[in-house]
């Protein structure tokens, strides 16, 4: 089996997967997963772009959108985990993990699948102790200081993967586990990043609680990203197991973003990606320590008179199993809850948390609670519910980009056709995503049926006028734009340290 | 184990047991087995002869039957020890108490009447105030996301739930109480039985609220049964089938019916921590609690907080620190013991004779920056002293504030066994009065899990081994810790609670520290360093 592993991604999915398949072609090999250790920016319209913690010039679309709306197809599965630059809107409808886009898996809050027979855990968000013990209380709509805190790590997370008793293989997280440094080639890296030396020398750099993780799963590979460079350490557990620790730069020519692992053969199984069994049930008996509240609060331990130790017994795993026909994901669970691209809507700051069909799923069949539904009910607010068979009716409201895949699409949104079309789109075929790349893009514009003036407006201004807006161009010139000069185009050159 | 479980519920009893175990027997026969039968009122009556048979064991009690304490003083006699069976199958619970059956589902109870609003103590049959925060506390424990329990039996009704648009409750004003009300809305039970003179009450579920954000919590169905086998054909056993809250989802607790109402208590006892400051107004015979009486010290209080002499931030200098063993300054007639990184001293204006210090020798702000040979050797005095103290008999509290500190300093006072109940109440009182937010952590954590390396905090570790963890803010009272154990209710020695009020002589400390050492030797670890450590 072999493993691809990405650092950062900040959105840049088109760029990744075309380093990929040349790697796939140049070396003949077939790689069966990626892997991406967080900054993903699944941003799928321009709302998601408030949604993210980074100052307004950086908001800016990338490619993830492509693969949410179907106009791409992600050609290797993809497990990702969450790091400080997110669409935290989007990525708390799946606080349990699950599909952003077809073959896009996102591993949740915290989580761990299973590859084939490989076990993959990780968890999501960046440590700051000042929010650490704070319950899961964020929700749209964020203020300024909830829009960073959404992303920070918490203590529930951390306590439900240090449940875990079964052998997990590969570990990601998005910063470094703090103390790291001291297992690998300390001054090289303080060579190349000297303003870490003050936090390397006082032990301030990196994640506590994934040093406690780091050391308690002792996990074959641990991966990680955030800090923007390449770093490689060996750990040394007590009992003699190893774990080798890799953290990757971000998606830029000529630094080492992508690493590709691979994996004795023991590991294939049905290559298919699965729920790991002793996982649902630490979630399903760790349940009632959800807290939504903006208070501190602390796990059990031993000391008090409640249970602590919530590894699950071979009881309570069977009982998963048997609540759990399949435990394969497939991807037709995947559903979308938010209008796809459209880049003449304005930005408009996500208000309503909506309830995913994907996260109800979860939460009905394991009888726990999604954290966001629960700050919704305790507010006594409501949620949106998308129900999955049913007609979007965001596609109403900016029909533009599903219109485009089966052309010649201009639709109103008085139209029911338009939800007819957006179903369709639902379901990937090779010729849809084939139509969608072939498809000259001129031609579908110049056959505008007898659509509004307004929307043939809109359309062709997107279309035609790629020097105004770049995000626009890449709408439609992405099959061209691979041959172009990678570095030209680098709109997230941010960072956060 | 099944997911839920099955109990029944009575109201008083009154010694017909014939009538209630026959009429558990048929509908054990109807609807399957039960595991508990629970008897919120009173169990005996003036006539008990019907008990004989099951006591002999001609008859059988046929589910487990709780009872709980007595409120007539004439049924105080029938009662046995806490926890045994009155006759087989029939156990005593108490008077007061939370208890977890096997299913997981809480129940708490506290039965009797209440002295302070009856205006009299009936020995065995009545409640304190204190009794009340104690079930309070007894629930809260250690939980670190509090739901609310399964049950909650009392005697009395919580003055305020006969209030109801619909449907008027009968009640006596006697039954009803203030002190349950405050119970109620802090422990939030989904179901809260009570018994009734006369009439079954089944008042619609109203919706609790949080302390925090003014969030929803669970909601609470109170249900009164009337007497066993009463005349009028009143409900007088109420079966359900119940999921423990603690397995069930949130999201389930916080679905509204469409009866639901808001909270029929006074939203101001969410906010009182104490249920013990009732003030009777003659006028209606009502009830309220004064929210002003906390200011009577107010003023006192905060004089003593106020303005003190150490304003700005000092560089810090190993010389001028009164600690570091290693500085000119220490006064070093007032160690007591040196160990290989910590030492014993007396303070300067000691609370008590006993009231020591522990110092690390190495100059460390906090326990939270300092190394960990430190920490496992203040751990390792902490419990030497416990065992000093106990030998006494009396308890300690150890509290450390990091709040304008420059060498850590954890002092340690011992207490009179007497006070431990009090302790935790007088601190979380003392704090609102400074508006300071205090957290209960649960026994096992340590400070540096909670607090950043170097972020100013007060800590205290209670007899009990709950630690009191506060966050400080500025115009943090320096004299918190000093505040609360000189206070009336603890060592009473309000003026002792600044210490420089109470500085004592050369002579006196010379004495005390000498008293102290010869006290201490026995149990001295530091004594034996050469072997390795016994103790």
């Amino acid at each position: 089996m072999k493993i691809a592993v990405e650092g950062c991604a900040h959105g840049e999915l088109d760029k990744i997967y075309e380093c990929v398949e040349t790697l796939q072609e140049r070396e003949n090999i077939k790689i069966d997963l990626l892997i991406c250790c967080g900054d993903f920016q699944s941003v799928r319209n321009n709302d998601d772009l408030r949604a993210m913690a980074v100052p307004e010039k950086y908001q800016n679309i990338c490619t993830f959108y492509k693969y949410y709306s179907g106009e791409k197809m992600a050609p290797v599965l993809t497990i990702f985990i969450g790091g400080n630059h997110e669409a935290s809107n989007y990525l708390q409808e799946l606080p349990y993990g699950g599909w952003v886009a077809p073959n896009i898996y996102y591993l949740g809050r915290a989580g761990v699948v299973r590859f084939g027979n490989l076990r993959i855990g990780g968890l999501s968000g960046i440590y700051k102790g000042h929010d650490y013990l704070q319950g899961l209380w964020e929700c749209p709509p964020y203020t300024q200081s909830s829009l960073r805190s959404v992303y920070h790590i918490r203590a529930l997370d951390v306590y439900r993967l240090s449940q875990i008793r079964e052998k997990v293989q590969v570990m990601l997280s998005h910063d470094w586990p703090r103390g790291i440094t001291s297992y690998g080639d300390k001054n090289n890296l303080l060579r190349r990043k000297p303003f870490l030396r003050e936090d390397i020398e006082s032990n301030q750099l990196g994640s506590p609680p994934a040093e406690k993780l780091l050391n308690t799963l002792k996990p074959q590979y641990w991966f990680a990203a955030h800090l923007h460079c390449q770093f490689a350490a060996l750990v040394k557990h007590e009992n003699d197991e190893e774990t080798k620790f890799l953290a990757l730069d971000k998606c830029l020519p000529k630094r080492r973003h992508l690493q590709i692992l691979d994996l004795p053969s023991d590991y294939d199984g049905d290559k298919l990606l699965k729920y790991d069994v002793e996982w649902l049930a630490v979630l399903k008996n760790t349940n009632h320590l959800l807290s939504v509240k903006n208070i501190n609060c602390h796990m059990p331990g031993p000391g008090g008179n409640e249970r602590y130790d919530f590894t699950p017994t071979f009881d309570e795993k069977q009982a998963i199993e048997k609540t759990f026909e399949k435990l394969t994901i497939s991807n037709d669970m995947f559903v979308k809850t938010a209008p796809i691209y459209n880049p003449s809507t304005p930005k408009r700051i996500p208000t309503e948390p909506i309830n995913n069909p994907q996260t109800l799923y979860l939460c009905e069949n394991l009888g726990i609670d999604d954290p966001i539904q629960v700050v919704m009910a305790r507010s006594g607010r409501s949620m949106k519910t998308i129900v999955a068979d049913s007609n979007n009716v965001e596609v109403e409201v900016t029909p533009i980009k599903c219109a485009k895949l089966t052309l010649p699409a201009p639709v109103t949104p008085s139209e029911n056709n338009s939800q007819e079309i957006s179903q369709e789109n639902s379901v990937f075929t090779p010729e849809n995503s084939f139509l969608s790349e072939s498809g000259n893009n001129t031609s579908d514009c110049t056959t505008p049926p007898s659509a509004t003036k307004k929307i043939f407006k809109r359309r062709n201004l997107a279309l035609y006028t790629p020097e105004e807006n770049e995000q626009v161009s890449e709408t439609s010139k992405s099959p061209m734009d691979s041959g172009s000069p990678r570095s030209s185009k680098l709109p997230c050159r941010y960072n956060e340290l | 184990m099944s997911e839920k479980q099955k109990t029944l519920v009575c109201g008083d009893v009154n010694g017909n047991f014939n009538i209630l175990f026959s009429r558990v027997d048929s509908i054990v026969k109807k609807s399957g087995s039960f595991e508990l039968l629970l008897c919120v009122g009173n169990f005996f009556g003036s006539d008990n002869s019907q008990l004989d048979a099951y006591r002999m064991g001609t008859r059988k009690v046929p589910v487990t039957t709780y009872v709980f304490g007595p409120s007539n003083s004439e049924h105080v006699p029938y009662y046995c020890d806490e926890g045994s069976e009155i006759v087989p199958n029939v156990i005593y619970m108490g008077r007061r108490g939370i208890f977890t059956t096997s299913s997981d589902v809480k129940i708490a109870y506290l039965t009797g009447l209440s002295r302070r609003e009856l205006g009299k103590d009936i020995q065995n049959c009545t409640f304190e105030p204190s009794d009340c925060s104690a079930v309070r506390d007894a629930c809260f424990r250690a939980q670190s996301e509090y739901r609310g329990v399964d049950m909650l039996i009392t005697t009395l009704w919580p003055a305020g739930i006969q209030e109801d648009d619909c449907q008027k409750a009968e009640v006596e004003p006697e039954r009803l109480s203030d002190l349950i009300s405050w119970l109620s809305i802090h422990v939030k039970p989904r179901y809260h039985f009570a018994p009734s003179s006369e009439k079954y009450f089944e008042r619609q579920p109203y919706r609790n609220q949080s302390v925090h954000q003014d969030y929803k919590e669970c909601a609470t169905r109170f249900i009164a049964l009337a007497p066993v086998g009463n005349k009028t054909k009143e409900k007088w056993i109420y079966a359900c089938s119940l999921q423990p809250i603690t397995k069930m989802r949130m999201t389930d607790l916080l679905q509204s019916t469409t009866d639901e109402t808001a909270c029929p208590y006074n939203p101001d006892l969410l906010n009182q921590h104490q249920p013990g400051k009732v003030v009777r107004v003659s006028g209606n015979g009502q009830f309220f609690f004064n929210m002003d009486a906390a200011d009577d010290d107010h003023g006192k209080r905060k004089r003593k907080g106020g303005d003190n002499p150490e304003r700005k931030r000092k560089e810090f200098d190993p010389d001028t620190c009164w600690f570091c063993l290693s500085s000119p300054t220490v006064e070093k007639h007032l160690v007591i013991s040196v160990g290989s990184h910590c030492y014993l001293a007396l303070p300067k204006g000691p609370l008590t004779p006993l009231h020591v210090l522990i110092l690390p020798i190495a100059h460390h702000q906090s326990v939270t920056k300092a190394p960990d040979e430190v920490v496992d050797e203040i751990d390792k005095f902490k419990e030497t002293l416990k065992k000093f103290y106990a030998s006494m008999d009396k308890l300690v509290v150890f509290f450390e504030r990091n709040y304008r500190t420059s060498h850590m300093q954890i002092q340690c006072v011992p207490v009179p066994p007497a006070c431990s109940d009090q302790l935790l109440e007088v601190f979380q009182d003392e704090a609102g009065l400074h508006s300071v937010s205090l957290e209960v952590l649960p026994p096992y954590t340590r400070v540096s899990q909670v607090a950043l390396a170097g972020a100013p905090y007060f800590h205290a570790e209670l007899p009990t081994a709950d630690q009191l963890y506060v966050r400080t803010r500025q115009h943090f009272p320096l004299q918190f810790g000093r505040d609360v154990l000189s206070s009336p209710p603890i060592l009473n020695c309000e003026d002792k609670a600044d210490w420089r009020q109470c500085l004592l002589s050369r002579e006196e400390e010379d004495s005390l520290v000498a008293v102290f050492r010869e006290k201490f030797k026995p149990f001295d670890f530091t004594a034996d360093t050469s072997d390795s450590d016994s103790d």
